[in-house]
């Protein structure tokens, strides 16, 4: 069943990076994107960890990609078709990040081998992430700095915002 | 007497015939309601602009969605040849998708016994209840926005464009104002939020903020008036689903009507107590056994029926709103105030803990 769940979802997303790396028109690619990130949502449920999961879709799949569609959508009729020569750029960039890829696969194979692997019913991890987030021995520091990061991001964009209105009020 | 609760290692066949059976049950009884409650709008809105309504098929006009169905099924499929054929046709899927997905999580009532095994009246009882129906729910806005792009003309291109401003806006306010119920109940399962207000009050009374709030952008989530700007018929001719006709034209209704019943029923669960009857306790349902579970189903669908004919009164009442008017409301207004209903909880929450 494990192993069903994780073909199933990998091949979600990697069918989707295909057509997301490859498809020319744009809209296409960041729909592809979705199913991408859907598929990894499910690796993540299919190890145990469905905050985490469900944080992904409703993040990045109902809020980032709808932002990124929105854009694409103001900004360009069906103009945003990629010329073929970027790839070709592009070749030697993605061969050295998957020549790195491959070797943190070795390790983690020549890591694991011959240990006995036990599965795990996986429990609910909500309530121990939630614990960790309150904890001062725990990430209580590093979460907050990041939602102070967080208010400053929010703020700077109002301010560009604004900044743009006034400077061009034809705009 | 409270029996363990049906696992898969207990009995896999038995688990699996009772999720299936709780599959089909619950999805054709959504189903088959989303259909009637395009003929209740058609009989309310007949009946609030003093007319008679569909009445001619069937005693009444009951069976008007079955014949509606029937002249969809033969219309003819026009798929314009300026559209991105990929996208047009995957849309209008898209757009059911999501609804019927989050129905898997909703408790539809108290746990039923079967042959001496509980089985819980939910699909699956997630512990991120709450946060997988927000996740589901939020891809509704794909079929709408996808719609409007792949069909290539301007009409469904502004109404897309609307959509996904307007509905991203609006999740955020739906989040925000249920954070309150959580910290009271301590747990974001949705069984959990019901067990408590069955014992306790209904979050309507100790959550009014939040529930206002709610209610306000379950109506922008599932489009509908007051803020049906993505379709508004007046200004986009139909918005996003202008270029489509017959089955799939049909799809983007059953999915705008599932919806409806999805954010029913949670404001049933979240605000209404879910399978609740007033002055019964959760011993009370587990004493009368499997009647119990009848009367609490009974009750949560009255309460989503209830809903319902509130999202239909109101369609009929209330002008819609402009969309600067909507984005104003939604975060110079609404947002602050479901901010500071989270603080206030908080702080009523400590001050009653220590």
């Amino acid at each position: 069943m494990l192993d069903f769940m994780f073909v199933f979802f990998a091949a979600i997303a990697l069918a989707g990076g295909l057509v997301m790396a490859f498809h020319q028109s744009i809209v296409h690619s960041a729909f592809a994107l979705v199913a991408v990130l859907f598929g990894v949502a499910g690796l993540y449920w299919t190890l145990g960890a469905d905050l985490l999961g469900a944080t992904q879709i409703l993040l990045y799949v109902g809020g980032v990609t709808i932002l990124l569609l929105f854009a694409v959508m103001l900004s360009t009729r069906d103009a945003g078709r990629l010329a073929i020569g970027r790839y070709i750029l592009m070749a030697p960039v993605l061969g050295l990040l998957g020549a790195g890829l491959l070797r943190v696969y070795q390790g983690v194979i020549a890591i694991s081998e011959g240990r006995e692997l036990t599965l795990l019913e996986p429990e609910p991890t909500s309530d121990a992430i939630g614990q960790l987030f309150v904890d001062p021995h725990g990430f209580l520091l590093p979460f907050e700095v990041l939602s102070v990061l967080l208010l400053v991001v929010l703020v700077g964009a109002v301010t560009v915002a604004r900044q743009q209105q006034e400077g061009t009020p034809d705009a | 007497m409270s029996l363990a609760v049906l696992t898969f290692a207990d009995d896999p066949i038995f688990y699996l015939a009772a999720n299936l059976a709780k599959i089909v049950v619950f999805t054709h009884i959504v189903l088959i309601l989303s259909a009637l409650s395009v003929l209740a709008e058609r009989k309310v809105s007949a009946w609030m602009q003093d007319r008679l309504g569909p009445n001619r098929v069937g005693p009444g006009g009951i069976l008007q969605p079955a014949a509606d169905a029937l002249k969809f099924f033969f219309k003819e499929d026009i798929v314009p040849g300026h559209v991105d054929k990929v996208l047009y046709i995957l849309a209008p899927a898209i757009a059911l998708m999501p609804a019927l997905i989050v129905l898997a999580v909703i408790p539809y009532g108290p746990p039923l016994t079967v042959l001496g095994e509980t089985i819980p009246m939910v699909i699956a009882d997630l512990d991120i209840g709450i946060l997988f129906v927000f996740a589901i729910s939020s891809l509704g806005v794909y079929g709408i926005v996808l719609a409007g792009w792949a069909s290539n003309s301007k009409y469904p291109m502004l109404g897309g464009v609307r959509a996904s401003a307007q509905m991203i806006s609006y999740e955020v306010m739906l989040g925000l104002s249920v954070v309150g119920i959580f910290m009271s109940t301590e747990s974001l399962r949705l069984t959990d939020v019901i067990t408590s207000q069955v014992d306790g009050t209904w979050f309507m009374f100790s959550q009014p903020i939040a529930f206002i709030i709610f209610v306000i952008a379950a109506f922008a989530e599932t489009n509908r008036l007051p803020f049906d700007l993505p379709e508004a018929e007046t200004e986009l001719v139909a918005g996003y689903h202008t270029e489509y006709s017959s089955m799939k034209f049909a799809m983007f209704f059953i999915g705008e009507y599932t919806a409806m019943f999805v954010f029913s029923a949670l404001v049933a669960v979240l605000f209404l107590g879910g399978w609740d009857i007033p002055f019964m306790s959760n011993a009370d349902f587990e004493a009368l056994g499997n009647w119990g579970t009848l009367l609490g189903f009974l009750s949560f669908f009255v309460k989503c029926l209830a809903f319902l004919f509130f999202y239909i009164w109101v369609r009929w009442t209330i002008p819609r709103f402009r969309f600067d008017q909507l984005m104003n409301l939604g975060w110079k207004v609404l947002m602050p105030i479901a901010l500071v209903n989270v603080v206030l909880t908080g702080v009523v929450l400590g001050w009653l803990g220590s």
